[in-house]
């Protein structure tokens, strides 16, 4: 289970304070979404979770199978079972992207033999209709936006993580792009059924491909209001502000 | 991969691969087309190249160096510089234009750590009248610890017809890739010595060539 318990967190240089009281609770298998406008800290959550150094938290704890992830390194935290695929996942020149999963492997002792690991990235590569070559490039390098989060899909099936953090997925994606991400990862999904995920997103497209079990909408460092899939469709209608507008509404009468 | 023995002066009229050591001032003439040249500089020394045919020149030096290029006829100079150093040094690289339609692309990555403070110059001359010429450098060092660096490119173009570029970066790993890497569960010690490497070895090297820019790599991350 994952859980995080009343985090108050604020920037390094700044002070500036970004998650107020924020509390969340994912339980083994579920499928969250997180969806808000810009700049209400969707996707510092991810970072913090991540133990980002750019953050600092002042207040409350993250816990991930009842071990508490706050002074945890972000390494540590990784190999707890925790992927991140990034929003805008960064262009590695002369690392190649094997190499660095091949060492992400040795680090949790789950390294396989070569043949083992080449014949698993060719069939995660084929999967996610990525350039043959990929493999052997430095990570991310010469690759369209879409293709970069595809790589990261690709980490991710072969890192096997029990909790997965999705943020933004969608952008940078063409439909049919994201038809193929989120189809990988429906299928790795259904192969490990106990793997959690927090999908951070704007939109609710990506929503009708990976269903959620909950839907949070987010503003001002904290979840406002929590529903099912019939809440993203009702922002995706009305807007963000329209919503909020609609429940002060609510509660006014 | 050939070791050769050099006076003074050294001509290559064979394409090949080689590999040489310099302890002294030294001149070689590359007169055959595709040689590639793998160079180790000791003792601050200046070697000077005639470039007559097009040529990769690698070069690994952890002292002061000066390099002068100087490109005939149509040839193309493709030419890597790869410094890692704890000392104060300088390394000067000078590329001349001297005909038309020359190519040159100088590439120079360096690491300053501890107290190391590492100057780099590099420049590229192109005088009126070598038309069609292109003069690429690409310059960048990584300080760790409390190394220091400069770098000064300089491009010196006379004539309008040609193309020239510079870029130039001095300053630590980028933090984001280090996040990055870590959040694939690498350690921050193992996802340096990726980012080391891969700064380092800028194209696949021979592999006995490789083995000594390791050796010096080795001594960074164990210190």
């Amino acid at each position: 289970m994952f859980k995080i318990d009343k985090l108050n967190v604020e920037t390094k240089d700044t002070k500036r304070k970004i998650l107020k009281d924020f509390s969340l609770t994912i339980n083994d298998g579920e499928i969250h979404a997180i969806m808000g406008p810009n700049g209400v800290g969707k996707s510092t959550l991810s970072k913090v979770i991540m133990h980002h150094p750019d953050y600092v938290i002042n207040a409350g704890t993250i816990t991930y199978n009842k071990k508490i992830l706050n002074d945890l390194s972000t390494d540590t935290i990784a190999r707890l079972g925790i992927y991140l695929l990034m929003q805008d996942p960064s262009i590695i020149d002369g690392v190649g992207m094997s190499e660095a999963l091949r060492t992400a492997l040795k680090e949790r002792e789950k390294d396989s033999n070569i043949y083992t690991f080449i014949t698993k990235m060719k069939q995660e590569i084929d999967s996610l209709n990525l350039p043959k070559d990929v493999m052997h490039r430095s990570i991310n390098k010469g690759l369209s936006g879409g293709e970069r989060k595809k790589n990261e899909v690709l980490g991710l099936k072969v890192l096997k993580p029990s909790f997965i953090i999705l943020d933004e997925l969608d952008s940078g994606l063409d439909v049919d792009s994201l038809k193929v991400v989120a189809n990988n990862i429906n299928e790795y999904l259904k192969e490990h059924q106990d793997t959690s995920v927090l999908i951070i997103t704007h939109y609710s497209r990506i929503l009708d491909l990976i269903k959620p079990d909950f839907v949070h909408e987010m503003k001002d460092g904290k979840i406002i209001k929590t529903g099912d899939i019939t809440l993203a469709k009702q922002i995706e209608k009305t807007g963000f502000s329209g919503v909020n507008e609609v429940e002060l509404n609510k509660n006014y009468e | 991969m050939n070791n050769i023995l050099l006076d003074s002066t050294v001509c290559f009229n064979k394409e090949g691969t080689f590999k040489l050591e310099l302890d002294k001032d030294t001149t070689i003439n590359i007169e055959s087309d595709n040689v590639k040249l793998y160079l180790v500089t000791k003792n601050n020394i200046r070697v000077d190249f005639n470039i007559f045919n097009s040529a990769t020149i690698y070069n690994i030096t952890t002292e002061n160096i000066t390099i002068n290029a100087n490109i005939y006829n149509n040839a193309k100079l493709d030419f890597y510089l790869m410094t890692i150093t704890d000392k104060k040094i300088t390394n000067e690289v000078n590329v001349y234009h001297q005909n038309k339609e020359t190519i040159s692309n100088v590439i120079c990555h360096g690491i300053s750590y501890l107290k190391g403070d590492l100057k780099l110059s590099v420049n590229g001359y192109i005088k009126k009248g070598m038309i069609d010429s292109i003069c690429n450098q690409s310059s960048r060092i990584i300080n760790l610890d409390k190394g220091k660096s400069l770098i000064k490119p300089n491009l010196f173009i006379d004539e309008f017809d040609s193309i020239a570029n510079h870029s130039a970066y001095t300053g630590p790993f980028d933090e984001k890739l280090l996040f990055y890497l870590e959040t694939k569960g690498i350690s921050k010690k193992e996802a340096f010595n990726l980012l080391l490497n891969g700064f380092m070895k800028l194209v696949e090297l021979p592999k006995d060539y490789e083995s000594i820019l390791d050796s010096i790599l080795n001594k960074i991350q164990g210190r």
